[in-house]
């Protein structure tokens, strides 16, 4: 049952991880290594430019303030592609309804294509 | 009376134009702003989309945009207003994506990388990066040379420069590539790398188009670590087009960050060329600040810093005098702040968002203003 | 003697040029063009695919049809692709051609339920707390910009993993500077030879373990069948912040592979019934796509997968603007024997005396005896106050003796493996979730949500917390709130970013820059959730206290999502 999967112990947890996230460590845990990453929540995108839903701490405080600021950026040359419309393939008239997205961001529309 | 007095005023006006500001917006347009009051003062309707690169024509009197969605090129008359030239340059089933212009000096050829996607009935095919020559009055690719595989550079966006004479064009970024614009072969690299000392690490140089820049050089902040105590610093290098030679001037213990590039912005020159202007990030994510540098380059000292409120992305600028500093980029405002106290004078709600373009700075022009 | 010494020169000679002419030819050789095809394919044979896909999509003289035949996938991949076609490939195609094209492609080059098994929480659409994937390399590669379970839920030749590389590029451009290469990263010594791209890296793993041919595929080809599931099913269901459901669900077929459904779940915590009239498709000989009408959840869409014995079903009923909310739900076929499916006890603790349980089952026999129910030793069932056929009222005494775990059910051998717990006081509690992800809405989005669960948990005989062996003991009644976390100084995202109700729901705020905060930000932050436990039962005097890490982001604009699966 996927609900109760997600907290199995600690220890087959990291049975279940590969190699690749020896270097995790969970918000839970106390005393930090420095050399650990951070963890990125399942299901933000881990391109940090400076990140869509996180930035490369794991949090959102670096990201644009606000993130309507940087929109249209992240949608002109396609940096999130599986969650911001791409201006080069099927959407290319997105912002064309909004011409500064921190004040008329209520005219963007949500898509899915 | 009234006759002279008019005839006077449309004397002067003749003379000399206002400097403007030019952004591109997301809207498709590009914005003329008054270099003063920072009013828009004239919007051009772009016909093929969204720019994503622009710069100005030797000519000082047009701009030439890059767009986005088919890769359009168009040339606007700065005076007029108005697009005088377009096309595309991606056809229906090829993506070129020019990245990085240069114009050489006759205004005719713009130098560019370029890939090739090519879109077949049932798959992409991934060509090649190349370099190609654009030329702008038969809007055909003239020349194209395959980019040399092992010299291809390492950071996200480069800067080309064709050099005064139109032989050589330069692209600039950890080392500087050279390559003769009759072939586009691959000519000389310099090593970055010592810059002053041997064993000063590695430079990265990637110059902007500052309007006090002069025409036969370019300069760009730069950073390196000695090779005994690791002290990271900072300066300003210049490279002559002309010569092809760099002169470093080091100035000052530089912002520790994650990478090499540390927390340095790109640098702004007073019209004068003696101050120099930086922003420096400290921190990260939340935590960051930043702050304004000015230094005095003769002296190779540090003037003074200001903190300012900064968001996570932005772009640094400045007047054609140098007397504003102007922080913008991700959004629709400007940021302009006095270059001598580095203070905040006001913000400018331009009510568009601007593009990833850039600023183009225009000083005052001698231009004809049409007969009335 | 010089005859042969001359003959064996000149063979020296001859041997030796001839490796500099190979090394020679080797070095102008073109390279190999890594999309060109060089496996066999599976050809297709659906006269409706031929017609709508061949026009672009070329046959040989086999009757493969290029890139099709070397690809197999999911019902949502083909459905993506057949989407991706009409919409940037000019491909006109309505929706009943298409669902016959994805049920035939799901077929013929879809995936075995072994393939599919890592990547069922993908299809369900829940989120994971973390995805093993085997080098960072691979997961800058293949997982920046979308889940690692995305590729994971295709097989490939090894020309059409670079094809796919080659999609990427050329509609996303940037995809080569964020997730394929290593721009921006410089090597400590320039002169040191580049590392591969983790792009490279990444189609290497992906060739050699997603390849197109698999003996799971063979095997499963050639056994798959058509079932069909017409019957009454017994439904075993847990809903997050609700707990347990049992019901049933009707299935009648109507054509091969599609069915009405109409399924019946009663809360075990209120008696309050949620129907659920639908309809399903079955791809693959075992994929459930299904999606029905339910009060008070609107549109509930059904990932299910069918046992190899064709006898259970096992998935999710989800709804929601993130599919955030859902029912775990398992499904076996009623049969003319006794089923047990579980009890609404949940943790039934030690020297409890006279706990009042009531068992859920099917065709329960009316002479049933106290005595044959069996709970495991030290669990004895002293009463039974009634019983009709899909319910018996019990009272169970447990001892003080007992072991910590879980426990079976079992009635004249019919058994339920796991149906509760024993315990004897409760160790530590736990959130369901250690990191999730919510998202502003209510403007242009919709507010994505979470439900949390405090489940609590026994040390087991080790008697060490957070150790394997110990014991889930479902889901408790705990003290909702959030508490600021620290990611920078004064950010207060607490005030800004939502709310939890006591039922653990988080709420975000809603969309869009709020001027009361600095530079106009979003309602996005980070913060803990908090639990606190303070009942009774517990092994320190404290209440027992647990956080886990939320982040409230912006609302995605753009959703890849295939619900037609599962939908006419």
């Amino acid at each position: 049952m996927k609900h109760l999967k997600a907290i199995n112990s600690k220890a087959s947890r990291l049975e279940a991880e590969a190699e690749s996230q020896k270097h995790d460590v969970f918000a839970l845990q106390s005393g930090r290594d420095a050399t650990k990453q951070p963890h990125i929540p399942v299901g933000c995108s881990l391109a940090f430019f400076p990140g869509w839903e996180v930035d490369s701490a794991g949090g959102t405080a670096g990201l644009c303030q606000p993130a309507e600021r940087d929109l249209y950026d992240c949608y002109a040359d396609c940096f999130w592609p599986a969650q911001v419309p791409d201006h080069l393939n099927r959407y290319p008239d997105w912002s064309k309804k909004c011409a500064a997205a921190t004040q008329d961001w209520r005219n963007l529309d949500v898509v899915f294509p | 009376m009234k006759t002279i007095a008019s005839s006077i005023v449309f004397a002067l006006f003749a003379v000399h134009s206002q400097a403007a500001i030019y952004l591109a917006t997301y809207q498709g347009e590009l914005l003329t702003i008054d270099d003063a009051t920072y009013s828009i003062v004239k919007k051009t309707k772009l016909r093929t989309g969204i720019a994503r690169e622009m710069i100005l024509m030797p000519d000082k009197k047009h701009v030439l945009l890059m767009t986005n969605q088919y890769s359009g090129i168009e040339v606007v008359d700065l005076e007029k207003g108005e697009v005088v030239d377009s096309w595309q340059v991606d056809t229906p089933s090829t993506r070129l994506r020019p990245t990085s212009m240069a114009i050489d000096p006759t205004g005719r050829y713009v130098y560019t990388m370029t890939a090739t996607y090519t879109k077949k009935v049932d798959r992409w095919d991934i060509g090649e990066d190349k370099l190609a020559v654009i030329d702008l009055t038969s809007h055909k690719v003239v020349r194209e040379e395959l980019f040399p595989k092992d010299k291809k550079p390492d950071s996200f966006g480069m800067s080309f420069r064709v050099s005064p004479d139109g032989k050589s064009l330069y692209l600039f970024g950890s080392s500087v590539l050279i390559f003769d614009t009759a072939t586009l072969k691959f000519s000389k690299e310099i090593n970055l790398e010592k810059p002053i000392y041997p064993g000063m690490s590695r430079v990265n140089f990637i110059p902007e188009i500052d309007p006090h820049d002069s025409p036969d050089s370019v300069t760009a902040l730069f950073q390196t670590e000695d090779p005994y105590v690791h002290k990271r610093i900072f300066g300003l290098a210049k490279f002559d087009l002309n010569t092809r030679t760099f002169d470093f001037t080091p100035i000052g213990t530089t912002v520790p960050g994650k990478n090499e590039e540390g927390g340095m912005s790109n640098v702004r020159l007073s019209a004068d060329r003696k101050s120099g202007y930086a922003v420096a990030s400290f921190g990260e994510h939340g935590d960051k600040t930043c702050q304004f540098w000015s230094f005095d380059i003769p002296q190779k000292a540090l003037k003074s810093r200001q903190d300012f409120t900064c968001n996570s992305r932005f772009y640094f600028s400045s007047s054609h005098d140098g007397k504003d500093l102007l922080i913008f980029g991700a959004g629709f405002e400007i940021g302009v702040y006095d270059a001598a106290t580095l203070k905040l004078k006001k913000t400018v709600n331009l009510g568009y968002d601007v593009t990833m373009a850039g600023m183009i700075v225009l000083p005052p022009q001698a231009n004809q203003v049409a007969a009335r | 003697m010089h005859k042969r010494l001359l003959r064996l020169t000149s063979l020296l000679l001859a041997i030796s040029s001839c490796a500099l002419c190979q090394e020679a030819s080797a070095q102008n050789a073109p390279p190999q063009d890594v999309t060109k095809e060089t496996e066999g394919g599976i050809p297709v044979t659906d006269r409706l695919t031929i017609a709508k896909c061949g026009g672009c999509h070329q046959a040989d003289s086999h009757g493969n049809l290029t890139r099709i035949s070397w690809i197999r996938t999911t019902p949502e991949g083909w459905q993506e692709a057949i989407k991706r076609m009409v919409q940037l490939n000019g491909l006109q195609l309505g929706p009943n051609d298409a669902r016959q094209i994805v049920r035939y492609l799901s077929e013929e080059h879809g995936l075995a339920p072994e393939e599919s098994q890592p990547v069922r929480w993908f299809l369900e659409m829940t989120q994971p707390q973390t995805e093993a994937i085997p080098t960072p390399a691979i997961r800058r590669a293949c997982a920046s910009c979308h889940a690692f379970a995305k590729p994971q839920s295709w097989r490939r030749s090894a020309a059409e993993w670079n094809l796919l590389k080659n999609m990427h590029i050329g509609y996303f451009p940037l995809s080569q500077f964020v997730a394929f290469s290593a721009h921006g990263e410089h090597a400590a010594d320039p002169n040191a030879p580049k590392p591969k791209e983790p792009v490279e890296e990444a189609l290497a793993y992906l060739s050699k373990t997603y390849g197109l041919y698999s003996s799971s595929w063979s095997n499963w080809r050639a056994q798959m069948t058509d079932p069909d599931l017409s019957g009454r099913w017994l439904i075993t269901a847990t809903l997050p912040g609700k707990g347990k459901y049992f019901g049933a669900m009707t299935v009648a077929r109507v054509s091969p592979g599609e069915f009405t459904t109409q399924a019946t779940l009663t809360s075990i915590q209120d008696g309050s019934k949620v129907e659920l009239p639908g309809k399903s498709f079955l791809y693959t000989g075992y994929e459930w796509r299904g999606s029905a009408k339910a009060e008070p959840y609107g549109n509930v869409r059904q990932v299910m997968t069918l046992s190899a014995d064709q006898a259970g079903l096992q998935g999710r009923w989800f709804w929601g603007a993130y599919q955030e909310f859902g029912f775990e739900v398992t499904a076996q076929r009623e049969n003319r024997d006794i089923t047990i499916l579980g009890t609404d006890a949940t943790a039934l603790r030690a020297g409890a005396k006279n706990v009042q349980v009531t068992l859920y089952g099917s065709r329960l026999p009316a002479d049933l005896k106290a005595d044959e129910i069996r709970l495991g030793a030290n669990v004895t069932v002293t009463k039974l106050f009634s019983v009709n056929p899909t319910m018996a009222k019990l009272a169970v005494d447990v001892n003080e003796k007992v072991i910590p775990g879980k426990r079976s059910i079992s009635v004249r051998g019919h058994t339920v493996p796991d149906a509760f717990s024993v315990y004897d006081k409760i160790e530590y509690i736990r959130i369901t979730a250690d990191t999730a992800l919510a998202h502003t809405g209510g403007a242009v989005g919709k507010k994505g949500y979470v439900q949390y669960e405090a489940h609590a948990f026994s040390n087991g005989l080790d008697n060490l917390p957070n150790t394997a062996d110990d014991v889930d003991l479902g889901p408790v009644t705990v003290k909702w709130s959030v508490e600021e976390f620290i990611s920078h100084n004064n950010d207060n995202d607490k005030e800004f970013v939502g709310f939890i109700d006591s039922n653990g729901l988080f709420t975000p705020a809603g969309d869009g820059p709020n001027p009361q905060r600095r530079l106009q930000a979003d309602n996005i932050g980070d913060i803990w959730v908090v639990a606190k436990y303070a009942g009774k039962d517990t092994a320190t005097p404290d209440p027992l206290e647990t956080k886990s890490y939320l982040v409230v982001g912006v609302p995605d604009f753009l959703r890849f999502d295939q619900p037609e699966v599962g939908s006419k």
